[in-house]
């Protein structure tokens, strides 16, 4: 877990598989996006994105990452931004545009209040793409392109590239 | 700027006549339409709710293939009402107690019990967002079954595809998308996804079909509804936003490029796409049942396309209604009046509650953490009237909104199909054995045919524990059974069969055999399950291309037509359909547009589910019968797709024959002969045969001499018997001991005894001169029909 604990209103919650051969979808895309990049993509891992918006202690961030979002046996959590690409290492998020319906987002909320917790304004759900090329990063217009025709519907969805 | 123009800008699928009587209305109420007035006509009045061309007069030519008038000209003034819906009022089963007139036909499971069904197309929304369309579309069909009557149970679900070759990215795409959006929400709200099919054609690639449907569980009591004046109108479920704005009108048009999302009001929304919350309709459902138990309500609907303006218009069409949207509980803010009412978010009903029930209706749907709100009342007005911060935002004559669209005059034009000549039909087949080895081992690979193992199970095909046939069962647990069955009652053993029947490839070449097929696929289907078969009906879905083109229109034509000939000649009604018009799309300046198709949904009540049949192999030393003629019926066939050449004629139904096959293999189950029952479609025998085998893990061994056939040509007979896709045939397993009783009461029917079950898995087959002809080992005929799931995942 990493000490970068926002403290203003919004923060986002990071869950991953704990082993990277135990993430099944980040599997899957990379069979899908090896028809683009090559044998030069490595691996593609997955990442869920929760940002919290509401006024909530150290202390209720914790719980709700712990109990909630995160499953200890298989999985672990970090808070924070976008950690800052190794080499070789691209990551995309992708997130609903702000209008569209997030039934995840929503039963976290309501999660949370089953929790106890109700100083929650709203729960956005997205996820982080980790894709590791063996050697050079494709040049970015090419990443931007295929990443934005196959990891997201653009009528529902955005993404950030970095 | 002229209405025609304002109709483009906002997306009104309206034509000059509507827009020019919605002019003339106005005109005479002397002022001019609101915003809200006008989404609301178009909504209402659109494809997609008014079934406009299904509904129209449509004038049939029939023309030879050089254009020439070949026969008389027929008129239907009503197309639904002189085909689908005639066959039904004609036969007039007492046991059908809703037909085409709720959200789901009924038809008794007994006294007490009946079983509501619908199917939903969900195609527009699915080509734009998969995952979101085909959720909504499973999501949208479970409400039309609580908004049944006075709501039913739901007890299964049921998904058919249509996608492009998975061979192109983008069609694996959209079908991994679409199988999600149904696992997600079926499992999700606990209701087993147990019936499919899955199709594959270049030409869905731009437009994918997306049919999803839904069975429900109801008393008798509960089949009718009525509104009486002074009802509370009450929203339930989900909040409103601008989801899935103007989703009827955009779904009665065609497709184009650049369809994207906008801003509205500041929020950034997906437009046309809905995002389902499979959680909120669950609750939704449970608290349904209570409340309908408690007779809280007198009358509900789901809130589909159009949103409230559709649910409020229709269930108070006979009286009248007065609104206010202040009440209703919105995502975010501000939104407009008439994006409230259009508005077409998910998980939402509309209930007609008496005053006295109002609290205690209120009070139950907060215990279940559904959220409510009074939205208005019925009256006894005539009139729809919606109010919004303290303006009048729409005050309409029902009679206008439900009568008012001038009905369209249509011309159709269908090219009449001529025997094929002799040439055609010795069009060079494959004669040496390692070459028909070779085509079986393809036809079981190709997309259509193969194993879609891997979509079904994502689903949970168990929950609620009342599916007693599963769509993959057998000892080898991957035998694709024609039919699935649920027990809906565990009290007793009444049975509810479901089956599909849809050939899209037949389509492309005579929309009327495509029609019949499909119709008489999903009829045999439900034979070969046993159980003491006691009432089917059947559900139509119709997708075209543009019907304002006469072919395509002609295809419709001739489409309803056979279902009319299939409902009437084999005594079973239809009792629920809907059609998707528009199927097309402009891409790059070129207009696509799909094959019409037909998909056909069989139900069928059985009287005993202890008397089931499956299709693997049970025992060795079990005989093996075909029952039905084998014709050189290759046309559209899987064996044609393999060879990659026109093989001429399509299978065609012969309607008496087809009774009578249905009859005798109806009287073998009732008398319990069959071990084990195949119905022959895609891929014909050898297919068949191959998926008995695959399921059983049992050998077995096939003479093709002892085939009742006729108008083979000879040279090619071991390719035709092998792949022809004749309709109404069965391969059954019948004990030896059993032997003679079933040929004593198959008299009068074409059938022969043409193997037998063997315990070495070998699948051997001899030709016609007597020669061994297939020899092949079950890993081998499982690698083939396994090959294409990597593909597809």
């Amino acid at each position: 877990m990493k000490n970068a604990l926002s403290q203003t209103g919004s923060f986002v919650v990071e869950v991953g598989s704990k082993k990277a051969g135990w993430d099944a979808l980040g599997k899957r895309w990379a069979r899908a996006l090896e028809e683009s990049f090559g044998p030069s993509l490595r691996q593609v891992r997955t990442f869920h994105l929760y940002r919290i918006e509401g006024d909530l202690s150290q202390a209720e961030r914790l719980r709700i990452a712990r109990e909630l979002l995160c499953d200890p046996i298989s999985e672990n959590y970090s808070f924070g931004e976008v950690p800052s690409p190794l080499r070789g290492r691209v990551y995309a998020e992708v997130w609903f545009l702000g209008g569209v319906t997030d039934a995840v987002g929503e039963s976290v909320q309501e999660a949370l209040a089953d929790m106890g917790i109700f100083s929650v304004d709203r729960v956005r759900t997205g996820r982080r793409y980790e894709l590791c090329f063996a050697d050079r990063v494709p040049p970015r217009r090419k990443l931007r392109s295929v990443l934005s025709r196959t990891l997201l519907n653009p009528l529902i969805q955005y993404f950030s590239l970095k | 700027m002229t209405l025609t123009s304002h109709g483009r800008r906002h997306g009104w699928a309206l034509n000059v006549a509507e827009l020019r009587r919605i002019d003339a209305y106005f005109a005479s109420q002397g002022r001019e339409p609101t915003r809200a007035e006008m989404e609301t006509l178009a909504q209402t009045w659109s494809e997609h709710c008014g079934h406009k061309t299904m509904r129209g007069e449509v004038r049939l030519e029939n023309v030879s293939k050089d254009g020439a008038r070949t026969g008389r000209v027929r008129v239907y003034r009503d197309l639904l009402k002189e085909t689908v819906f005639r066959a039904t009022r004609e036969l007039n089963l007492p046991w059908c107690w809703s037909v085409f007139k709720d959200n789901a036909g009924v038809v008794a499971l007994d006294d007490r019990w009946g079983i509501a069904v619908k199917v939903e197309t969900h195609n527009h929304p699915s080509a734009l967002e998969p995952y979101g369309g085909a959720s909504t579309g499973l999501g949208g069909v479970i409400r039309d079954i609580l908004g049944c009557g006075l709501g039913a149970e739901p007890i299964a679900g049921t998904d058919v595809f249509c996608v492009g070759p998975p061979e192109d990215f983008r069609s694996r795409r959209i079908l991994t998308g679409v199988v999600e959006g149904v696992r997600d929400y079926g499992n999700r709200m606990g209701i087993p996804t147990i019936s499919g099919a899955v199709c594959f054609h270049p030409r869905f690639r731009r437009i994918p079909l997306v049919f999803c449907g839904c069975l429900g569980l109801l008393p008798r009591w509960a089949v009718e509804k009525k509104v009486r004046p002074g009802d509370i109108l009450m929203v339930a479920g989900g909040r409103t936003g601008l989801d899935g704005l103007g989703g009827a009108t955009f779904s009665s048009a065609s497709l184009t490029e650049g369809v994207s999302q906008g801003t509205l009001n500041g929020v950034r929304s997906s437009g046309v796409v809905q995002i389902g919350h499979p959680v909120v309709e669950k609750k939704l459902a449970d608290v349904m049942v209570v409340a309908r138990d408690r007779r809280l309500y007198r009358c509900v609907t789901d809130c589909g396309a159009g949103g409230l303006s559709s649910a409020i218009g229709e269930m108070a069409a006979s009286l009248g209604a007065r609104v206010r949207l202040d009440a209703v509980k919105l995502k975010y803010s501000p939104m407009e009046g008439w994006q409230i009412w259009l508005s077409e978010s998910q998980e939402r009903m509309v209930f007609g509650v008496p005053p006295a029930c109002a609290g205690a209706w209120e009070d139950l749907f907060r215990a279940y953490g559904v959220e409510a709100a009074r939205v208005g009342e019925v009256l006894d007005s005539g009139r729809l009237q919606v109010f919004y911060q303290q303006e009048k935002i729409v005050d309409l004559a029902l009679s206008f909104l439900h009568a008012g669209c001038p009905k369209r005059r249509l011309r159709a034009r269908a090219t009449a199909e001529k025997e094929p000549s002799l040439e055609l039909l010795s069009v060079p087949l494959p004669k040496k054995s390692r070459r028909i080895r070779r085509t079986l081992l393809e036809v079981l690979s190709s997309p259509d045919v193969s194993s879609k193992e891997w979509i079904l199970r994502q689903y949970d095909h168990e929950v609620q524990g009342r599916t007693v046939l599963k769509p993959f069962s057998g000892p080898t647990g991957g035998a694709p059974q024609d039919a699935s069955v649920l027990r809906p009652l565990p009290e007793k053993f009444f049975g509810v069969a479901v089956a599909q029947g849809i050939r899209p490839r037949c389509a492309v070449k005579d929309a009327y055999a495509m029609a019949a097929g499909a119709l008489e696929e999903a009829v045999r289907n439900l034979h070969c399950v046993g159980g003491r078969l006691r009432r089917v009906a059947l559900l139509d879905n119709f997708c075209a291309g543009d019907p304002e083109v006469p072919e395509i229109l002609g295809e419709l034509t001739r489409a309803s037509q056979a279902c009319y000939d299939g409902a009437r000649g084999l005594g079973y009604p239809f009792i629920s359909g809907k059609d998707s018009l528009h199927n097309t799309a402009r891409v790059k300046g070129k207009d696509l547009s799909i094959p019409t198709v037909l998909l056909v949904t069989a139900v069928g009540i059985l009287s005993d589910i202890r008397k089931l049949v499956s299709m693997e192999f049970k025992r060795a030393g079990n005989w093996l019968y075909l029952l039905g003629m084998t014709l050189q019926e290759l046309g559209s066939s899987q064996g044609e797709g393999v060879l990659g050449k026109d093989c001429g004629r399509v299978p065609a139904v012969r309607w008496k024959d087809s009774r009578r096959i249905l009859q005798a293999l109806r009287e073998a189950q009732n008398h319990d002969l069959l071990r084990a029952c195949h119905d022959l479609s895609d891929g014909g025998l050898g297919v068949a045969i191959a998926e008995m085998v695959l399921g059983s893990g049992k050998g077995a061994h096939l003479d093709l001499g002892k085939v009742p056939r006729m108008g083979i040509y000879r040279e090619y007979e071991d390719f035709v018997i092998l792949f022809s896709e004749s309709h109404s045939r069965f391969l059954v397993e019948v004990s030896p001991r059993d032997a003679a009783g079933l040929e004593d009461l198959w008299r009068g029917v074409p059938f022969r005894r043409v193997g037998r079950v063997q315990e070495e898995p070998v699948l051997e087959v001899k030709g016609t001169t007597g020669i061994p002809l297939v020899r092949v080992g079950l890993p081998e005929l499982g690698r083939a029909w396994r090959r294409s799931e990597g593909a597809n995942k």
